[in-house]
């Protein structure tokens, strides 16, 4: 059994001086996974996220990703933010070099790894388009793109798709899953939505909250490839059953 | 129909106030030392034009060089306050102050600091058009959406990255509401230094020498003609900055879209 | 600034005016029994020495006693005098002669009623240290004055002087602080705060350069005309005063200046009368056919070609159409 890609171990964490947001979580995750996390509001689900990404301390524990610290890994790891998060100044393409930019790659390389990236999303024909003339799921999928342009080991998404509608959402979540087919990488998903989760994940984390702790993980038996007739399967609709359950025991009843 | 009324509601509203101006005048029999008509101030303009049109020029240069002044200096003060907390906090309390001291009170200083004429005219505009450029700059460098500045940390973009390809650009939009400001108050320094600086010779000097000169004369007529010169020369300004703002955003800009009407 | 601001002042002066004389009205003393005309005098500063006469008509009842309530506004750097009297708001005014005349010319309805100084205390300020000492040597220097003063012009055309011009603010900081600074004043009253605070002045009169207008009490002219008698009364008592205060005992008027402007203490008033009577400037040379309050059609001729040389005039007028000679009393 090869070592976790990704290993949280009793992390604690604390803003300052102020409650507990994280409690004793630990998690192991292995490469190739794709784990969601759901859970109730303040249940530290993002903030998790932050943690292993490094834009965040641990107060006390341990996460290594990949053997090495947050930190460390930092460039084999994505963030993909619930905003698009893209630069208005900048056209799809320069957005999507952005990364490759900082790296300080030369210019005709990283426009040519760009407009592969922006094909992979489909959007290769508005490369010239400037951010505010695109709608919200094309501006997320430039996000997406602009994410895999450092080839990362691991994806960070934080409920990317809440703002969209139902159909953008579905469409994009069948495409999240073509891109890791192709690329591979280890994803960590935030999100509300059961039927999401259950769709896109290999297993899924459902935590409580006050302080956030893991509650239970829950193995989804899916194989990939998923698509549209995965989501319509009776044995998928009983999955969404079982975890919302899971998920009302730990949501507090009262409003 | 409606491109039309972009410009029919303001032609016909001008023309309203037209009316009533002309309609007062004669109504109450105001006299025109009093509230000069229309035409008469046109006629005291065309009179004058020569003088208002070198007073314009020497109050616009004087007026444009401390708009200038402030826009370079605002910049260089908005990078290092808007880059560093500290110096943040120590120096904007102090720019306010610069900002709430009426400029009247720096006047009569600067010209002894100074000497009369052109440089104190530069220094009493860039005092005016300074602070709404600092402020708004200030602002445009620090208040970069957090999720920005985290993906600037995940493609781990060294510090000087991070201004140059994130704050400056968005900062662009802020700036140029600074220098919309500052345009359109830059002629009123230019005229208040004339007031206090002279910037002339024998009986001529910029529009704020003009206009105590008039009002010495109880010129009433040539007054107005110099204020609605001044406010001319304003539109100058605006007008620049305006095409600038174009110029830099159209592209990208939420600012520059066409609106419904 | 001041221009702008002055021009803000129409707006309200348009509304009210019509209805709100504080002048020219009329009420019945109950004390005396008498018919009494409320006359409302502009000055052009705020109270000094130089307006000492009026104060002291008032201060001793001269204008009471000829039927006058007479309140006196004190002038300042912010104060429309021109547009105040023209519109009527005030009956009467002090100014130069040639701002009147100038103001005629362009159909301002203005009269000049009587002279309140026969000469021009205006001068100009400079460190005895300056190598200027006429106005001719003004040539290329830099001199804070009025902007549009008319003296200027003159100079400039009669002689061909030239120079660059500050506009007056009337502080004393910059004159101070710099050796070579020429500064319009009073010569009755700058000269002295510079020997206050251990400077050495000289002046230079205007009236050196042949520009040399009375100061004078000009009169709204639409008052004037309805109310001879009234006029008359008001410029006799206030030549009243001003023997008063010239050769009498100055303190009731001095009283009221220093009670509304503290800057006036009693070392300064006394400086600037002596000065007055030193260069005559009130009361003139009798060798001169020049006395207290006398405006000549020949003086103020000579006052109209001076404008008319420097061109300041919209028409040509003539001492007649300026001045009202049938009200003023008898020399």
């Amino acid at each position: 059994m090869t070592s976790p890609l990704v290993k949280i171990s009793s992390v604690n964490k604390r803003y300052g001086r102020g409650a507990l947001i994280l409690d004793a979580l630990s998690l192991d995750v292995a490469q190739g996974e794709f784990v969601s996390l759901i859970g109730p509001s303040g249940c530290g689900k993002s903030t998790l996220l932050k943690l292993i990404a490094s834009l965040s301390p641990v107060t006390e524990g341990l996460i290594t990703v990949d053997e090495k610290t947050p930190r460390e890994a930092r460039e084999e790891m994505a963030f993909i933010f619930q905003e698009p998060t893209l630069l208005p100044w900048r056209t799809v393409i320069r957005n999507v070099e952005l990364p490759l930019e900082v790296k300080g790659m030369g210019h005709t390389k990283r426009a040519g790894i760009a407009e592969r990236m922006l094909k992979l999303v489909g959007l290769d024909h508005a490369m010239e388009h400037y951010p505010r003339q695109l709608s919200g799921g094309m501006k997320m999928r430039v996000s997406i793109a602009r994410a895999l342009t450092l080839f990362p080991k691991i994806l960070l998404l934080d409920e990317p798709f809440g703002a969209l509608d139902e159909m953008t959402r579905d469409r994009l979540n069948e495409e999240l899953l073509a891109i890791r087919l192709a690329q591979k990488f280890t994803a960590f998903f935030v999100t509300h939505s059961v039927a999401e989760a259950v769709f896109l994940s290999s297993h899924i984390v459902v935590m409580s909250a006050n302080p956030g702790r893991l509650h239970k993980t829950i193995p989804v038996p899916f194989p990939y490839p998923r698509t549209v007739e995965t989501r319509e399967s009776p044995a998928f609709q009983h999955c969404v059953t079982e975890v919302s359950r899971v998920l009302r025991s730990v949501t507090p009843q009262t409003l | 129909m409606r491109k039309n009324l972009k410009w029919f509601l303001p032609v016909l509203t001008g023309m309203l106030i037209l009316a009533a101006w002309v309609g007062l005048k004669a109504g109450f029999g105001i006299r025109n030392f009093v509230l000069p008509g229309p035409l008469t101030i046109l006629r005291a303009a065309a009179a004058e034009r020569t003088v208002l049109l070198s007073a314009a020029e020497i109050t616009i240069s004087g007026a444009a060089l401390g708009f200038v002044l402030a826009a370079v200096i605002g910049i260089l003060a908005s990078m290092v306050m808007g880059l560093s907390a500290a110096l943040r906090l120590s120096l904007y309390p102090y720019i306010l102050i610069l900002q709430m001291t009426p400029v009247i009170i720096f006047a009569p200083v600067m010209v002894i600091w100074l000497g009369p004429g052109l440089p104190t005219v530069t220094f009493i505009t860039f005092l005016i058009c300074f602070f709404p450029i600092v402020a708004n700059t200030t602002q445009g460098l620090i208040s970069v959406d957090k999720n920005l500045v985290d993906l600037f940390r995940m493609i781990n973009a060294d510090p000087v990255q991070e201004v140059i390809l994130l704050r400056v650009p968005h900062a662009l939009p802020y700036f140029l509401t600074g220098l919309k400001i500052a345009g359109s108050i830059a002629m009123i320094g230019g005229i208040t230094g004339d007031l206090f600086a002279g910037n002339a010779s024998g009986n001529s000097g910029g529009l704020g020498y003009m206009v105590l000169v008039y009002e010495g004369e109880l010129k009433v007529p040539e007054l107005w003609a110099a204020g609605f010169t001044a406010c001319f020369c304003g539109f100058i300004f605006v007008s620049f900055v305006l095409g600038l703002n174009w110029y830099l955003l159209h592209k990208w800009h939420d600012s520059i879209i066409k609106s419904d009407l | 600034m001041t221009g702008i601001h002055r021009s803000l002042w129409l707006l309200p002066l348009v509304l009210l005016a019509p209805g709100c004389r504080r002048g020219d009205s009329t009420y019945y003393d109950p004390a005396t029994g008498r018919k009494m005309t409320r006359i409302v005098l502009q000055t052009d500063w705020y109270a000094e020495a130089e307006h000492g006469g009026f104060y002291q008509a008032v201060a001793k009842g001269y204008y009471r006693d000829v039927g006058l309530d007479v309140t006196i506004d004190q002038g300042g750097p912010m104060i429309p005098i021109g547009l105040k009297t023209a519109i009527g708001v005030v009956q009467f005014a002090i100014t130069r002669a040639d701002e009147s005349i100038v103001a005629v010319s362009r159909g301002i309805p203005y009269v000049i009623v009587g002279a309140m100084m026969q000469h021009d205390p205006q001068a100009l300020l400079l460190h005895e240290s300056n190598p200027v000492n006429t106005f001719r040597d003004l040539s290329g220097k830099t001199v804070m004055t009025v902007p549009g003063s008319k003296w200027v012009l003159y100079i400039q055309k009669v002689y061909n002087v030239r120079f660059s011009i500050i506009p007056l603010n009337f502080g004393m900081a910059q004159f101070m602080a710099d050796p070579n600074f020429i500064q319009q004043c009073f010569v009755t009253n700058e000269p002295y705060y510079v020997e206050k605070n251990g400077g050495h002045p000289k002046t230079i009169m205007i009236s050196s350069t042949g520009f040399d207008p009375y100061r004078v009490i000009e009169g709204n002219a639409d008052f004037v005309a309805t109310h001879p008698r009234e006029t008359r009364a008001f410029v006799e008592a206030s030549m009243r005063g001003w023997r008063d205060y010239l050769y009498g005992d100055p303190t009731p008027a001095n009283r009221e200046i220093s009670r509304l402007n503290i800057q006036m203490k009693p070392d300064f008033l006394a400086y600037a009368l002596r000065t007055m009577k030193r260069y005559r400037l009130v009361e003139g040379d009798p060798a001169k056919g020049e006395a207290l309050g006398l405006v000549t059609r020949k003086r103020l001729q000579e006052q109209i070609d001076a404008l008319q040389t420097i061109g300041a005039l919209d028409h040509v007028v003539t001492p007649d159409d300026v001045a009202d000679f049938k009200d003023m009393p008898a020399p």
